[in-house]
């Protein structure tokens, strides 16, 4: 997985969530409220709900454009269970939760480029990008 | 066997002209499902922008929906051939750092491979060859 992930509020813009996953090198921002996760903002999103739909990004929350009801992991999950849930849900990547707090994603370009790597480790935490 | 690029890519890429909007290649993204459009200047290939491209590019930049693509395209594409190996592709993804590669046949774009086509069809991640079927980007 990529950790830590970046978590921004539901109130901040579609700008600046670009502007985060620019900096930071990232594809996904998660977005929480009120200290909890509420979903989660990829880059793709912000062309397909913002771009695409003329929105402004300056204007256009968070809050408005993530996705909800999330599929997550936790850090001990195995691989097999990120591949089927990235399936199953047809998404391309799942927030890693522990204890309630967001400690990372795994992105199916983690699972793709790594499951060609010879190794015999088999979760999801001895994945670090 | 070892998988061929041309039996795990999404054939027949788009491509929009250099000067369509911003907006306009971010509605062809998603009205064809797909993640990256090949941008052609003069009728001929002059490169390629991603969904990643717009956003990174244009939003974090506070550059506008009705500005051209064109700008936003990577050039010095590297490109794989049709009749090369998947594993050839995924080493060239890893040492350029891309997740599209133009694929070439017959001195021509035949379409475009991203990682999620490329996972082995011998192991556990088979499963993400079938995301092709529904995130062709």
């Amino acid at each position: 997985m990529s950790a830590p992930p970046v978590c921004m509020a539901a109130t901040e813009s579609a700008s600046a969530a670009a502007k985060a996953m620019k900096d930071r090198g990232i594809g996904t921002v998660l977005v929480v409220a009120g200290g909890r996760l509420d979903g989660l903002v990829t880059d793709r999103d912000i062309t397909i709900r913002v771009l695409a739909e003329n929105r402004d990004p300056l204007t256009t929350r968070l809050g408005d454009i993530c996705t909800t009801d999330l599929a997550v992991l936790s850090p001990d999950d195995d691989v097999q269970k990120a591949i089927r849930l990235v399936r199953e849900r047809a998404v391309r990547r799942l927030p890693v939760i522990a204890d309630g707090v967001p400690v990372g994603v795994v992105s199916i370009g983690d699972l793709a480029l790594d499951e060609s790597e010879p190794s015999d480790q088999g979760q999801i935490k001895q994945y670090p990008t | 066997m070892n998988a061929k690029v041309r039996d795990v890519m999404t054939p027949g890429p788009i491509g929009v002209d250099y000067y369509r909007s911003i907006g306009d290649a971010a509605r062809i993204m998603r009205d064809w499902g797909i993640g990256a459009v090949l941008v052609v200047n003069d009728r001929a290939l002059y490169g390629l922008v991603t969904d990643r491209d717009l956003v990174v590019r244009a939003v974090a930049e506070s550059t506008g929906p009705d500005e051209p693509v064109g700008p936003l395209s990577s050039r010095d594409l590297i490109a794989v051939h049709a009749d090369d190996d998947t594993a050839v592709a995924m080493r060239l993804m890893r040492e350029h750092a891309v997740h599209r590669l133009p694929v070439i046949e017959d001195g021509e774009v035949a379409g475009v491979v991203s990682p999620g086509d490329l996972a082995p069809p011998d192991d556990p991640a088979s499963a993400l060859a079938e995301l092709r079927q529904t995130h062709s980007g």
